[in-house]
């Protein structure tokens, strides 16, 4: 029944229809609540937590921000705290020379690592056929959806990756792959890290956050 | 920024809105409060129960009399299941049984949905036909789309114990009796995370009904919705 601007007055008494109305709204929660006690069903892949919270530029460790600082960025620069099961770290996410960076540090300020998001085609042919080689041996089919390159070494090296990545001789990069899965019919989530040579070093799962206040 | 610029545009619509509404169009304000359960099945399947009821708190007509109501309107009771049938998308089917003035009204809904991570939010493109039967009326049929943008206001993703805005935007396209009537939808929320699996949501529901017609109808509902999930 479309909806009305007309003035209804609400009737407590029980009619036959209300009790018949009853009844359906009972089925359907019954139905519903059958919906509640059913077993979840839990893959027993290794699985990633992580949590990303933004921070204030005021709360983050000096030492972090003399080096962002020290790189005199144009653009902005976003502020996250990282919090996994163990550890915690501070994170800087910024745009440089058409590139997405992601800096990691310690608690204290210490630089950690520099991620830079990059395409399939950046990476070497052999590295390509060797990480190729090795999803098509878990997976049925897969679909790479974002590819960081990870540094790791001292502050001065770290600092020339981002601001000459291509006149640097790099040291042993490793690369963190989130791809999509199939396995099986049944399609997952997974963060892999494979070395310079395409040697697998880690593999998680992604767990997805729940969507149903989005669809429904 | 992101934020900031939504917040902007969302303002700039709704105003648009309200500068739209011509003298006698009908108007009505009132509250939606929804409950969602959603629970996960074996083998990618789901249930998702709701129970939305409507409370009506003010009609009339634009720039002339309006009539303060208090008053409880309708109830709707729905139960849809649904399976995943790709990395993101899920496609549902159910019945939804509305309560109104003691008579029942049924409807059946389909619907096919695809949300999308991109970076700092999430998008979700929902479209769902649905057929109602009315005790006294002829029946309607509905085509509707549906999108939806989530976005968390700290950090890059939603988490726990977060705020996050939602936008719902949605066109509907309705025929009964063979006359076709499009509604429009907009449906600004503001949210937060209370434990991943259990969310609560607070703000407006914007409906233009009967867009073809010379005089329209806007509702404006304060929804209140609650979201929980079940079995991760």
């Amino acid at each position: 029944m479309p909806l009305t601007l007309a003035n209804k007055a609400v009737d407590f008494a029980e009619t036959p229809n209300q009790k018949y109305t009853m009844r359906y709204v009972l089925l359907v929660l019954f139905l519903g609540l059958l919906s509640v006690y059913s077993q979840p069903v839990l893959a027993q892949a290794p699985r990633k937590f992580e949590k990303e919270s933004r921070i204030k530029r005021a709360d983050v460790p000096s030492e972090a921000l003399a080096f962002i600082d020290s790189l005199a960025l144009r653009g902005r620069v976003k502020w996250y705290t990282e919090q996994g099961l163990e550890s915690q770290s501070i994170e800087a996410k910024f745009r440089n020379a058409r590139q997405k960076f992601s800096v990691e540090f310690d608690t204290s300020g210490r630089i950690e690592d520099v991620e830079i998001e990059i395409q399939w085609s950046a990476l070497k042919p052999a590295l390509q056929a060797a990480i190729d080689q090795r999803l098509n041996e878990d997976c049925d089919k897969f679909l790479v959806d974002k590819i960081q390159e990870q540094h790791i070494g001292s502050r001065d090296y770290l600092q020339r990756v981002i601001l000459n990545r291509w006149e640097v001789n790099l040291l042993n990069p490793r690369y963190e792959l989130v791809v999509r899965c199939k396995k099986n019919i049944q399609t997952t989530l997974f963060e892999y890290l494979f070395d310079a040579t395409g040697k697998e070093l880690a593999v998680t799962e992604i767990v997805l956050k729940p969507s149903s206040h989005l669809e429904y | 920024m992101n934020t900031r610029f939504y917040s902007f545009v969302l303002l700039l619509t709704l105003l648009a809105c309200a500068e739209l509404a011509k003298c006698q169009d009908k108007y009505l304000i009132g509250l939606l409060p929804a409950v969602n359960v959603n629970a996960r099945l074996q083998k990618n399947w789901s249930l998702n129960t709701k129970v939305e009821s409507r409370y009506l708190l003010r009609t009339g007509v634009i720039h002339a009399e309006s009539k303060r109501v208090r008053q409880y309107e309708l109830t709707d009771v729905s139960l849809l299941a649904a399976k995943k049938i790709g990395f993101n998308t899920r496609i549902a089917g159910g019945y939804l049984m509305r309560i109104e003035d003691g008579l029942l009204t049924h409807r059946f809904i389909q619907q096919y949905a695809v949300v999308q991570r991109k970076s700092g939010y999430r998008l979700a493109h929902r479209v769902v036909t649905d057929q109602t039967f009315f005790p006294d009326e002829q029946p309607e049929f509905r085509l509707r789309y549906r999108l939806t943008a989530e976005i968390p206001l700290n950090g890059a993703s939603l988490d726990a114990n977060e705020f996050y805005l939602k936008i719902n935007n949605e066109i509907l396209h309705r025929v009964q009796a063979r006359q076709y009537q499009p509604e429009y939808r907009l449906v600004p929320l503001l949210g937060y995370d209370m434990a991943q699996n259990f969310k609560i949501e607070l703000g407006f529901d914007y409906r233009r009904a009967d867009l073809l017609s010379q005089t329209q109808q806007h509702s404006l509902w304060v929804s209140m919705n609650c979201f929980v999930d079940i079995g991760r």
